[in-house]
């Protein structure tokens, strides 16, 4: 099964590399090729990029292609491997490799770019610029992250890819108007018993009152938990992929 | 050698009951045909077998090993369908290395011989060919797979005459190279009967024959003459179809005659063709439904 699903993570990451290059493509086009001959023709200059908004700007494109990735091509990928006999689990196996290897140079241009430029590291952000040997926790802590966002979109994925194409559409359009009207009562909820909510938020962070500081631990953890169920929740709907008559 | 087993499959889709206790045996290296009318249940066995879709119940096994998520068992088998699963933007040579990457193995050798034969390009995108291509193309995967069961449902959809005989002829060489279990699942029953070794018939769901070509039209019977004495030596037989052209009348009877009636002057007797027999079997079930 190993040998299998590597193979085919392999097939996936070169597949996923493939739909970045064409994305990009089209990102150059729309956000520097057009924008750029613009301000040449009205202005005369090439001013307004700069080294650092470029890089932060691939690495973003990066990670929303991931996240679209995550989320529709999992019926797709089902289609090729179980035509050519492939287990949904070797399949799904296959996928995470794929995403992973996908993530790992992100993380790295990211880490690369925080070095050398100060680019910013969602680390950076909540604990301070590392230091020393802070710098290996600080790209782990990044990665993992980046890897529960990832699994999220997975999850999220393949639940979508077992609906009908009508049911679907009945999710897309369903679920934003649900989910507002869940948030609005949350927010209710919250106001009413903001000490505890706060003091839930503030475990998950580990914020301390006496120090102001956050512990990387607790979140680190809690994100680990996440990235876990996550990963449980999208094995249990590719499990339950078939073929759609739709 | 395996041997596949389809154990008591069952399959609803809704209050739809389209597979009812199918059960069947196929052996290695036989050619089978799998007959049934529109919506008797034929693909959904075949995505059932293959692991596409989950069956209600009952369960599919290889030797003793159920196909079920065994990545093993599911390597040994292949399924050309009618729904296209590979990707369109695909280059057809892309899709010969996909299915290699996934079966370990490809006979590019064959390939290249067959996408000769047929005229494919293969740096064609499968989506920019026509629906007889996409068959073509399907039919040269499941002719150079190195899978042990190969299933094809519908094979010649949209293929041309001249086509569907390259492809016959090129099914049989293919088996003789190495011999392998092949399943037909097809409404062109007459360009398959010298095929196939064994049939399938299902009906609304069910089994109907599970038996040899030889012995199925062995069993079968045209009985032809003056009405009044085909009906007299017809009577009490199992008829399931009757034709009539002015004064002479045809009775199709499937099981055994009455070796002890003695057959008139007037009236002959003929075995049917798998299609006739196939046709008068399945209307027969339809009529006594239908009253």
């Amino acid at each position: 099964m190993n040998t299998k699903s590597n193979r085919l993570a392999i097939y996936n990451f070169k597949n996923s590399l493939f739909h970045l290059g064409t994305t990009y493509i089209w990102f150059f086009a729309i956000v520097v090729i057009v924008p750029t001959l613009i301000s040449l023709i009205v202005s005369s200059n090439l001013s307004g990029m700069t080294w650092s908004n470029f890089v932060s700007e691939l690495l973003a494109v990066a990670i929303f292609y991931t996240i679209a990735d995550c989320l529709f091509f999992n019926y797709n990928n089902f289609k090729l491997t179980i035509q050519n006999g492939i287990s949904r689990r070797t399949a799904w196996l296959a996928r995470v490799k794929g995403i992973l290897l996908l993530s790992l140079p992100i993380v790295i241009v990211q880490g690369i770019d925080a070095l050398v430029d100060h680019g910013s590291l969602l680390y950076a952000g909540l604990f301070g610029t590392p230091k020393g040997a802070e710098w290996g926790a600080a790209l782990a802590f990044d990665f993992m992250n980046m890897l529960s966002l990832f699994a999220t979109a997975l999850a999220v994925g393949y639940g979508l890819a077992l609906l009908s194409k009508r049911g679907k559409a009945t999710v897309i359009i369903g679920v934003p108007i649900v989910g507002l009207i869940l948030l609005v009562q949350l927010v209710k909820a919250m106001l009413k018993n903001q000490e505890a909510v706060a003091n839930v938020l503030k475990a998950i962070i580990g914020y301390s009152d006496k120090t102001g500081m956050m512990n990387p631990l607790n979140i680190s953890l809690f994100v680990l938990v996440w990235l876990v169920v996550m990963l449980l929740l999208s094995f249990f709907f590719s499990s339950k992929m078939k073929l759609r008559r739709d | 050698m395996t041997t596949l087993h389809v154990n008591h499959i069952s399959q609803h889709f809704g209050k739809h009951q389209v597979l009812k206790d199918v059960t069947m045996t196929l052996e290695p290296q036989k050619i089978y045909g799998l007959l049934g009318r529109n919506g008797a249940g034929k693909s959904t066995l075949l995505n059932i077998i293959t692991n596409r879709i989950f069956p209600s119940s009952g369960d599919v096994m290889l030797d003793n090993t159920e196909v079920f998520e065994n990545d093993d068992c599911l390597s040994k088998m292949y399924l050309m369908s009618e729904a296209n699963l590979y990707a369109e933007r695909l280059k057809v040579r892309k899709i010969f290395d996909l299915v290699q990457m996934s079966y370990g193995q490809f006979d590019w050798p064959l390939a290249h011989e067959l996408a000769g034969k047929f005229q494919v390009n293969l740096e064609e995108r499968f989506g920019r060919l026509s629906t007889g291509y996409h068959s073509i193309v399907k039919l040269i995967i499941a002719l150079c797979v190195p899978a042990d069961y190969i299933f094809l449902d519908e094979p010649v959809l949209g293929l041309d005459a001249n086509h569907r005989e390259l492809f016959y002829q090129e099914l049989l060489a293919a088996y003789e190279k190495r011999p392998r279990t092949f399943v037909i699942s097809t409404h062109l029953i007459e360009e398959i009967a010298n095929l196939v070794e064994h049939v399938f018939m299902i009906d609304d769901g069910q089994l109907l024959a599970d038996e040899d070509v030889e012995e199925l039209i062995a069993r079968s019977y045209a009985i032809t003459g003056p009405r009044p004495a085909v009906l007299a030596y017809t009577e009490g037989l199992n008829v399931v179809g009757e034709e009539s052209l002015g004064q002479i009348t045809t009775n199709y009877v499937f099981g055994t005659l009455d070796d002890t009636r003695i057959i008139p002057d007037s009236v002959t007797i003929e075995h049917l063709d798998l299609q006739k027999l196939f046709v008068y079997l399945t209307n027969g079930r339809h009529q006594q439904n239908e009253h």
